[in-house]
C-alpha cells in the first residue's frame, strides 16, 4: 500500500470511527427521552357508517400501514351538504404515567372545479381527549380551499400531563368534504372536491408503570361446569386511584403450599399444593376473575370415598400475584388460597374470603 | 410408607446453565442421581428428571392386580378394602457419558425393571424434549405377564375442534372412558388457564394421548403442560383412572 493510500485509508478509519463514536454518543444521549413504554389503542374502534378503512392499521405497530378514507361531493349529487366521517379509537393500557401522544398522518384534496363559481372545502383533523371522550382537543388541524395540495405524512404530538389516566385517552380523526359554493345544485353541473385522510400510526408513550398496593377478594358463583369450585372476584386499587384496565395479571407460585390433607401416597389424585395458573385482563373497573378455587366434583368424591383417614380434610397454597408493566411483570401481593372437603360440604377461600356449600 | 424425591446435584446442572451450556444439560452425566421412595417411584423420578433438563414427559400407570404389585392399606375397621401400588424405594443412577434424552429414559425404565416393580413400560419421543412413558405388560391376577395397552392410546374424536381447553379435556376423558371401558376421572389440573384457554384443535380423531398433547400446547403457562394417568386399584366404582395434568 502506498503512502497516499495509506493516509486515506487512515483518513477514513478515523472519519468511521467518529461516525461511530457520533453515533453511540447520540444513542446514549437520546436514552432518557426513550419511552420506557408505548401504548397503543386496542379496542374497535367507534365512527359513522362508512368510516375509515382498516382501523386496526392505526395501532398495529407498523407505521408503514394506514387506517385510510376517501371522500368525494360534488354539485350535482350533495349540493352544497357536507360529508363529515369520524372514527375514534381507544382502548390504551390504563395504569401508565403518560409522556406523549404522537399520530402520525396525512390528508390530501383533488378539486374539480368546472365553473368559476364554483369553491369546495376539504378539512383534515385530529384531535384527542383525556377523559374518555367527554371533552375534544385540536392535536392538528389542516384545511385545503383550492387548489389540489396534501399534507405529507408525518407526527404530530403533544406533551400529556403526568397525572393523564391512560385508560381514558382517546384520539379521534375527522374528515371533512364539502362543496361550499356551485353554479347550481343538479343536472350538469358537475364541479367535485375529494378529500382523503389516512392515519398511519397512534401511539403513547409512558415513562412510568403503577401497580396496585391493594387488593379486594370477593364471592362470585360456584363454577358452572366445576360446581364444587367456587369463582372469586377480585378487585386491585393503589392510593393514586389509578385505572388498571386492559392490564394482565396473573398469579405465581412462590412455592410454600401444601401440606394436601386430602392427599395419601397412594391416591390417584396429585396433590394439590400450587396455584393452577391463572392470567386475567383487568376490567374498566379494576375487577378481574373469576379465580375458581376447588376440586372437580369426580376428585371430591374420590377424595371422600377413598380417604383412610375420617373427613374433613383441606389444602392451602399461597398465590403471588403480578401485574404486567409492558413486557415484564411487578409483584404486588401474596394471598392464600383455601380449599376442603367435608363428609357433605365443600369450602373455598381466597384471602381470607371463605364460603362453603353442600355437595351434591 | 414416606414419599421422597431426591435428585443429586443440582450444582453442576446450575453451572452449565450459567456458562451457557445450557444444552448440554439434556445429556446425563456423572451426577445424573435420582431417588424416589413411594407408592409410584418411577412417576416421582420422571418428575424429577423432568425438572432437572427440561424435559415434558408424560406417564400412565399400569393397571395393577397382581399381590405383589399392590399393598392393603386398609384401616382396622373400615370395611371397604383400600389398596394402593406397593412402590418401593427406587435411585437411578444416569450412566456416565453423552446420554440423550430417549436413551436415558430407556435406561430408566430398564433400572425400574432390575429392580423388580410393578409393570413393564416403554418410552416415546414425541418431539424434541417431549416425552411420553407408557405401560406395556402387567403382571395378572395369576402372576403372569399380560400385554397392555395405554388407556390414552385409545382412539377417540372429539365433538368439536374448538372450545376451551376444560370443556375439551372433560369430553376427552368422557370418550376415552366411554371406548376403553375403564372409568376415568379429572384429577388435580390448573382449572384456571385451562379455562381460560380457547383451543383450535387441528384434528379431533386419533390417539387420546395425541389430542390432548396437542390441547395442552395451546394453554399457556410458564411451564408447559403435561399429564399423569394414575390408577386405583381398590375394587369399586373409583377402580380406574386419574387424569392429573400439571408441569
Amino acid at each position: 500500500m502506498t503512502a497516499r493510500r495509506m493516509r486515506r485509508a487512515n483518513g477514513a478509519t478515523i472519519a468511521l470511527v467518529a461516525i461511530i463514536t457520533s453515533l453511540i454518543v447520540a444513542s446514549v444521549q437520546r436514552t432518557p427521552a426513550q419511552a420506557a413504554y408505548t401504548l397503543r389503542p386496542s379496542l374497535p374502534p367507534s365512527g359513522t357508517t362508512g368510516g375509515f378503512a382498516n382501523v386496526q392499521n392505526a395501532y398495529d405497530t407498523s407505521s408503514l400501514t394506514a387506517s385510510s378514507i376517501t371522500k368525494g361531493v360534488a354539485c350535482h349529487v350533495n349540493c352544497m351538504f357536507p360529508q363529515v366521517v369520524t372514527t375514534t379509537w381507544s382502548g390504551f393500557t390504563g395504569g401508565y404515567t403518560p409522556t406523549q401522544l404522537t399520530v402520525r398522518w396525512s390528508a390530501s384534496s383533488v378539486f374539480q372545479l368546472y365553473r368559476p363559481g364554483a369553491a369546495g372545502y376539504v378539512e383534515g383533523k385530529i384531535e384527542y381527549s383525556t377523559n374518555g371522550g367527554g371533552a375534544w382537543q385540536i392535536l392538528e388541524l389542516w384545511s385545503d380551499v383550492a387548489p389540489n395540495s396534501s399534507l405529507v405524512t408525518h407526527d404530530i404530538s403533544v406533551t400529556l400531563p403526568t397525572n393523564t389516566e391512560t385508560a381514558n385517552v382517546q384520539v379521534r380523526a375527522t374528515l371533512t368534504v364539502q362543496m361550499t359554493a356551485c353554479e347550481s345544485c343538479g343536472g350538469l353541473y358537475v364541479s367535485n372536491v375529494t378529500g382523503a385522510m389516512s392515519v398511519w400510526d397512534i401511539r403513547l408513550d409512558a415513562d412510568g408503570c403503577l401497580v396496585p398496593d391493594s387488593e379486594y377478594s370477593y364471592t362470585s358463583n360456584w363454577n358452572a361446569g366445576i360446581p364444587t369450585a367456587h369463582d372469586f372476584g377480585a378487585a386491585i386499587s393503589n392510593s393514586q386511584g389509578t385505572n388498571f384496565a386492559r392490564r394482565t395479571v396473573e398469579e405465581r407460585d412462590p412455592g410454600g403450599g401444601g401440606p394436601d390433607s386430602c392427599y395419601w401416597d397412594g391416591s390417584l389424585l396429585d396433590p394439590q399444593t400450587t396455584i393452577s395458573g391463572g392470567a386475567w385482563p383487568v376490567g374498566t373497573s379494576n375487577q378481574y376473575g373469576y379465580d375458581t378455587v376447588g376440586w372437580p366434583p369426580s376428585a371430591v368424591e374420590y377424595i371422600r370415598e377413598n380417604r383412610r383417614d375420617p373427613l374433613p380434610c383441606e389444602t392451602q397454597f399461597p398465590q403471588q400475584m403480578v401485574i404486567n408493566c409492558g413486557a415484564s411483570t411487578t409483584a404486588y401481593r401474596t394471598n392464600t388460597l383455601r380449599m376442603g372437603i367435608d363428609t357433605n360440604t365443600v369450602f373455598s377461600e381466597r384471602d381470607g374470603v371463605y364460603i362453603s356449600r353442600s355437595w351434591p | 410408607m414416606s414419599h421422597k424425591v431426591v435428585s443429586l446435584p443440582v450444582v453442576l446442572v446450575s453451572a452449565l446453565l450459567f456458562t451457557g451450556l445450557a444444552a448440554d444439560a439434556q445429556n446425563a452425566g456423572a451426577d445424573g442421581e435420582f431417588y424416589a421412595s413411594s407408592r409410584r417411584p418411577l412417576s416421582d423420578v420422571l418428575k424429577a428428571i423432568s425438572a432437572k433438563y427440561g424435559w415434558v414427559i408424560s406417564y400412565e400407570d399400569p393397571r395393577y392386580s397382581h399381590v405383589d404389585d399392590i399393598e392393603d392399606v386398609t384401616p382396622p375397621g373400615r370395611s371397604r378394602p383400600a389398596l394402593v401400588p406397593r412402590g418401593g424405594a427406587f435411585r437411578y443412577s444416569a450412566p456416565t457419558g453423552d446420554v440423550t434424552g430417549l436413551a436415558l429414559l430407556s435406561n430408566v425404565l430398564q433400572a425400574y425393571e432390575t429392580h423388580g416393580f410393578a409393570g413393564r413400560f416403554e418410552a416415546r419421543q414425541v418431539a424434541d424434549g417431549v416425552f411420553s412413558i407408557v405401560p406395556v405388560a402387567i403382571r395378572d391376577a395369576t402372576g403372569a405377564w399380560e400385554d397392555q395397552t395405554p388407556v390414552m392410546d385409545t382412539p377417540i374424536a372429539l365433538s368439536k375442534p374448538e372450545g376451551s381447553a376444560m370443556a375439551l379435556i372433560q369430553e376427552l376423558v368422557e370418550s376415552v372412558s366411554s371406548k376403553s371401558g375403564y372409568g376415568i376421572i379429572v384429577g388435580t389440573i390448573p382449572i384456571n388457564a385451562l379455562q381460560a384457554t380457547n383451543v383450535h384443535l387441528e384434528n379431533t380423531s386419533g390417539r387420546a394421548s395425541t389430542i390432548l398433547r396437542q390441547i395442552l400446547a395451546q394453554v399457556s403457562t410458564t411451564k408447559p403442560l403435561t399429564w399423569r394417568m394414575y390408577y386405583e386399584p381398590t375394587p369399586g366404582r373409583f377402580q380406574g383412572y386419574g387424569l392429573n395434568i400439571g408441569v
